[in-house]
């Protein structure tokens, strides 16, 4: 396979969604890498038939994470969100994020990485600034489930920071 | 902690701490082969097919070299099994390009790629485990006719003992190949469908999370 200028570009230009994805989805780099990879494929396939029904960040979205869920490395290797908090080091910020009073990225990602792959799903719908109604029509559920399960992950990340932050 | 603190702390994220995506890169990627499930399962079917045709151009020509076979039941038999094997390969190929796509919203995807993936167990498994060993013993019926004239189904039917071999080795080569093929994809994929299956019903229910 061989891509083309226009994919390229728009690729580039959104790649902040697919690495916000892999490094939720993937808790080392080398399965970074393979799900960037079959990310990448699959938007390709995907690119020929795409006809800007839906916003382009729409549609990658949609790719990136029904390839991330469905990802049938993870489960032949991992054991499943049970162990996660044990696979899952301690946050330290290496990187010159923002801090939002003491608010750190590092926080945010590590308290929902401990959300099962369908919450976190949908909650990184709801920090891209997505509103309910495409929330629910990207995940195939009601208006009304995706409020309901929005608020309660918030709640449940606000909880998880929390601790991390004050300990409690 | 407001909404819009987490939201702005998002979108800081992951900084520039991750390799850039350079068309070098890029091209590399789609120089390999998708490893996802469902691509994998086409890749299988589609050389299925090729295999199948190959067999089936090979049992014609045959087929129509030995005399014996174009007259008999189970030469005959044994062509039709292949042709309809072959069809319904095909068949299922055509279905699963036309009705898959990894863009359908998250639940229709998930839904469609369990429906998928367990028709495709479920007919490897059925295949594989009757189809070959009745392919198996038609095969060595047209053999034996092939030095024996005088062989016919009735000598078979005649002789309690060779039929008793026969349906013996058959049903037993089927139930072992279905007992293995079994155990194989429920150790291989079970956990994984079990885990799709829970996504569904998460999404489904408003008390989950």
């Amino acid at each position: 396979m061989k891509g083309d200028k226009g994919f390229f570009e728009i690729i580039q230009q959104n790649q902040k969604i697919l690495h916000k994805v892999c490094f939720l989805y993937t808790n080392n780099k080398e399965d970074r890498e393979d799900l960037l990879q079959e990310i990448t494929i699959q938007l390709w396939k995907g690119y020929k038939s795409f006809r800007g029904e839906s916003k382009i960040t729409t549609w990658m979205y949609k790719v990136a994470l029904n390839t991330a869920i469905s990802n049938f490395r993870k489960f032949s290797k991992y054991n499943t969100r049970i162990d996660l908090q044990e696979q899952i080091p301690e946050y330290k910020d290496e990187t010159e994020h923002i801090e939002y009073e003491g608010l750190h990225y590092e926080m945010l990602k590590h308290a929902i990485n401990l959300l099962s792959d369908v919450d976190k799903a949908l909650i990184i719908l709801w920090l891209e600034d997505y509103s309910y109604d495409e929330i629910a029509d990207i995940a195939g559920i009601s208006y009304n489930n995706a409020k309901v399960k929005i608020s309660r992950i918030k709640s449940k990340i606000k909880e998880q920071i929390n601790k991390q932050r004050y300990g409690k | 902690m407001e909404n819009e603190d987490l939201k702005k702390i998002w979108q800081s994220g992951p900084g520039e701490n991750f390799d850039m995506l350079t068309e070098k890169k890029l091209n590399q990627y789609l120089k390999y082969k998708s490893k996802h499930v469902l691509d994998k399962i086409i890749r299988n079917i589609r050389n299925e097919i090729i295999f199948g045709a190959i067999a089936l151009i090979m049992y014609t020509i045959f087929f129509r070299t030995i005399q014996s076979f174009t007259g008999s039941f189970t030469g005959w038999f044994l062509f039709l099994i292949l042709f309809v094997a072959l069809f319904i390969t095909i068949y299922s190929y055509i279905y699963i390009i036309k009705n898959h796509s990894i863009e359908l919203n998250i639940k229709r995807f998930l839904q469609t790629l369990i429906r998928r993936f367990k028709k495709s167990i479920t007919v490897t498994k059925w295949f594989s485990a009757f189809l070959i060993p009745f392919s198996y013993g038609l095969g060595v019926i047209a053999g034996i006719r092939l030095y024996h004239e005088n062989f016919t189904m009735k000598t078979l039917y005649d002789d309690p003992l060779i039929l008793f071999i026969f349906a013996a080795v058959g049903i037993g080569t089927s139930i072992i190949l279905f007992i293995v093929l079994s155990k194989y994809y429920k150790a291989m994929y079970g956990k994984y469908l079990k885990k799709l299956e829970c996504f569904i019903y998460e999404l489904d229910n408003e008390g989950y999370t």
